[in-house]
């Protein structure tokens, strides 16, 4: 980051950058709701899907030889699987696999009787059937509690800021925790990123993420404010100067966070038989990165600094008008004294 | 600090992680062969993304299974074999219906299925709304085929249940939810009820429930009379808090002064034909709030989740059975939860790695803590039974990013102190000293979070919280304990030059300071010219 970069000046740009892409993800977020499958794109093909379940006893063919014969006969029907987990019963052993509902359904089911008639041969119990299956969409009354939680808290931040920083910064950590939460939820809408009830969790990280970004930022500010070098200096820089400062900290944060997610999502993905499936979480947690540091590193910077101007004009204000009134007090005992002479 | 004393705190410190690291880490079978030593780590509850979900089919009256159906079917050659045909109806490539129970719905067959996948999709939704009561931190209803319901949980098994390695945790954790789901599927409206017939206005006395009556009116809306039953719990008891309206409060005192004098003192809470749970009534109950005591919270959330339902006039179309609940492997692979432990084993190798490349010593002093830190949010959640799912693990990251991110800080803003020509011990003092308060803040924010997270979110959220609350204390209090430990570890050093190689800065030389001072005046020069 340059160590000039006017981050003020640019106030009118992210403003509209923001309210562009909040714009776009309420539109697009609606004509879902009322078109489609909703503001958010709730799981999408993973609340509906086709399942293919293959019943065998493993005394007699093991887990392996199941799976060779069912990736075969999937491959040879031409579809794929996203998912595929494997349990005990009380006759035998059970795999399930699971496809999206794009998938051709009368393929699958001709990839079921091959499969059937292979598993059958070994074992007489052993089969493999076809279903489709479609999730309903719970967890409203947890999403309502999450909600109000990360509402009080962002109120016990600004109050927070509020005792510890200054008002204006208290307003504008306000101000980044909204931001951030709706661009987030904007992108969201806009990406159609599958992401189930994990978005909760994203909404609490984003909010979490601002949160610190904002203690770091502010925190610089307040130091910055208070020396000598940076009270010459006119309020836009000051914020400028600072938020430079902050930038190479938040941003390491940010990408050390992101490295984190990459890491953990790149070693989730070779035990995962479908990096697909992990995908989703993957893009919805770096957008909520991405807009953290976008929300914290620049728009708030920019924000705030018109606070900054505020609040440091009226600052000079209430100077000049005490001077004032001092040396009209100091004045007036002196014509007093005057007056009394003559 | 002595040398010898600096040794010996450095010595026992190590020791105490070190051993710490290994009880929690470290699973081995024991001597003898029979019994294992499950590490803490493997101990921790972990969410359905590491362990699976235990799943169900809920089969609604008359419906069975494909396999079901072959299993039970006779030899084609056999005379029972034209009966068994005609006694199913086909609904889809895996489920069958018994033709009669088809007829009792409609005598036109296409009309009875429809009208069938009609009631199964309602009670899934209602089933959803129980479920989504159980404050899960994963759970999913769907409809197969559109005649049957399939319900999954988190299995909440620890990694060693997991694996195999504690067959009595997987039993338990497999029949929770067991009972759970046996609970919430549970059809049928709430009724009270007693065995004693000489009760005044007690119903028939029915085989079917137990040979019991009802007390109250058949016509009578429980809605009117129950406001809210939740689940409770206090000082180790655990209990479901019913709350009655004012109307419920009348008629319960009238029920309660009659069953307290019958022979049979109990109110009997029938959701269906199935007896859920008894109140003893040894005296009349005159209050709007009373409590009925059970076992563990985890039956009081079943119980709570299932009447709270049936209060509000969610009661299912009809009876379901299951066979069994079974757990299965994690939708992201097997190996899921090993590999995320390596993922953050990773994570972990590459902070210390830099630590260590940027502040030498003092980059080991650094790692020390951070086992430390970590050491400390497993253990804690060992004790208080807390799940660990993906969004908590990501937390647990975020809180140890954040305890390294405030190292930094620290050591950061005493490079810049050292580099201007201060002592080491002079700046450490003003580095900590400086960089205080905003990590302070940055802690207290968290710790914030985390109280509200735990005290108003519910499930997942709250889960994350308690990770919050542990993990903001734990790291700021290491954090000082970190300063604590290079006090100490810095004893070594006896010069000013080693003290300074101890973390890995140079002190600028004199002439580099000087031209540093002369730009700097240069600078104010031309800012006081504009």
């Amino acid at each position: 980051m340059k160590k000039n970069f006017s981050f003020s000046s640019k106030m009118h740009l992210f403003i509209i950058i923001s309210c562009i892409v909040v714009a776009i993800g309420l539109a697009v977020g609606l004509v879902c709701q009322f078109c489609a499958d909703g503001f958010f794109n709730w799981g999408g093909d993973y609340t509906s899907y086709q399942s293919v379940t293959v019943n065998y006893y493993d005394n007699v063919m093991s887990t392996d030889d199941v799976k060779d014969i069912c990736d075969d006969a999937f491959d040879a029907a031409g579809v794929s699987y996203y998912s595929n987990t494997y349990a005990d019963t009380t006759n035998g052993s059970a795999l399930e696999y699971r496809f999206s509902t794009s998938q051709d359904a009368e393929a699958i089911q001709s990839a079921v009787t091959s499969i059937s008639s292979q598993v059958s041969a070994n074992w007489f119990l052993g089969g493999a059937y076809y279903s489709s299956a479609e999730s309903l969409v719970g967890g409203g009354e947890t999403l309502m509690w999450v909600g109000i939680a990360l509402a009080v808290a962002v109120v016990a931040q600004f109050l927070y800021f509020l005792i510890r920083y200054r008002l204006m910064m208290a307003c504008a950590a306000f101000i980044a925790d909204v931001h951030n939460l709706a661009l987030y939820l904007a992108l969201l809408a806009i990406t159609r990123v599958q992401v189930g009830s994990s978005v909760f969790a994203l909404g609490v990280f984003v909010v979490l993420l601002t949160m610190v970004s904002c203690a770091v930022l502010f925190d610089r500010m307040r130091k910055n404010f208070k020396t000598d070098e940076y009270k010459a200096l006119p309020s836009f820089e000051q914020v400028d100067k600072s938020a430079c400062e902050s930038f190479s900290l938040i941003t390491t944060m940010n990408v050390v966070v992101a490295a984190v997610i990459a890491i953990v999502m790149v070693f989730a993905a070779i035990g995962a038989l479908s990096a697909y499936s992990l995908l989703m979480p993957c893009i919805a947690a770096i957008l909520a990165v991405l807009v953290c540091e976008y929300g914290t590193m620049f728009f708030i910077p920019s924000v705030y600094s018109r606070f900054k101007l505020k609040a440091d004009a009226r600052a000079a204000q209430k100077e000049k008008n005490i001077r004032t009134g001092k040396s009209k007090k100091k004045s007036a005992p002196a014509e007093a004294k005057s007056k009394s002479a003559e | 600090m002595g040398k010898v004393k600096a040794t010996i705190i450095t010595v026992i410190v190590t020791l105490i992680v070190i051993t710490l690291l290994g009880f929690t880490v470290i699973s081995c079978p024991l001597p003898g062969g029979v019994e294992r030593y499950n590490s803490i780590l493997s101990n921790l509850h972990l969410g359905s993304e590491f362990t699976g979900d235990a799943y169900t089919t809920l089969l609604p009256d008359g419906v069975v299974t494909a396999e079901q159906y072959t299993l039970s079917m006779p030899d084609s050659d056999s005379d029972d074999y034209a009966e068994y045909i005609d006694k199913y109806t086909q609904l889809s490539s895996s489920y069958y219906i018994e033709t009669e129970v088809l007829e009792d719905i409609s005598s036109d067959t296409e009309e009875a299925i429809s009208q069938l996948k009609s009631d199964v999709q309602s009670d899934a939704e209602i089933l959803s709304k129980r479920f989504g009561s159980m404050e899960y931190s994963s759970y999913s209803v769907s409809v197969v085929d559109g005649v049957a319901i399939k319900v999954a949980v988190p299995t909440n098994f620890t990694y060693a249940a997991y694996a195999g390695n504690d067959n009595d945790s997987y039993t338990s954790d497999l029949s929770v939810a067991s009972t759970t789901i046996s609970y919430l599927s549970l059809g049928g409206e709430l009724t009270l009820r007693n065995t004693d017939s000489t009760i005044d206005g007690i119903g028939r006395l029915d085989e079917d429930y137990g040979s019991t009556g009802t007390l109250l009116n058949v016509r009578a809306n429980v809605s009117d009379y129950f406001k809210s039953i939740t689940a409770y719990s206090s000082g180790g008891s655990y209990a479901i808090k019913i709350k009655l309206t004012s109307e419920g409060e009348d008629r319960l005192y009238k029920i309660s002064q009659k069953v307290a004098n019958s022979e049979d003192t109990y109110i009997r809470f029938y959701v269906g034909t199935t007896n859920v749970i008894n109140l003893t009534c040894e005296s009349t109950i005159d209050d709007s709030t009373f409590y009925i005591q059970v076992d563990d919270y985890q039956t009081a959330k079943n119980y709570a989740a299932l009447l709270n339902s049936v209060i509000s006039g969610d009661t299912l179309s009809t009876e379901y059975s299951f066979n069994e609940v079974t757990s299965g492997t994690s939708a992201y692979g097997s190996n899921t939860a090993i590999l995320t432990a390596i993922a953050v084993l990773v994570i972990l190798i590459g902070i210390a790695a830099y630590s260590i490349i940027r502040y030498k010593k003092l980059g080991l002093v650094l790692t020390l803590m951070m086992v430390a830190f970590l050491l400390v949010p497993i253990v804690a959640m060992f004790f208080l039974e807390t799940q660990l799912s993906a969004t908590g693990l990501f937390t647990l990251l975020l809180c140890l990013a954040v305890f390294a991110g405030s190292n930094y800080w620290s050591y950061e803003a005493i490079k810049k102190e050292v580099s201007v020509g201060r002592t080491v011990q002079n700046s450490v003092k003003t580095g900590y000293k400086k960089t205080v308060a905003g990590i302070l803040d940055l802690h207290l924010v968290l710790l914030i979070v985390g109280i509200l997270l735990t005290f108003i979110a519910v499930g997942e959220a709250s889960a994350c919280g308690v990770i919050l609350i542990i993990c903001s204390i734990a790291s700021y209090c290491l954090h000082w304990f970190g300063r604590f430990m290079w006090y100490v570890t810095m004893s070594f050093a006896r010069s000013e030059s080693d003290k300074r190689r101890f973390f890995g800065v140079k002190a600028k030389s004199f002439e580099e300071m000087e031209e540093e001072y002369e730009r700097a005046e240069q600078l104010k020069k031309s800012s006081g010219e504009v």
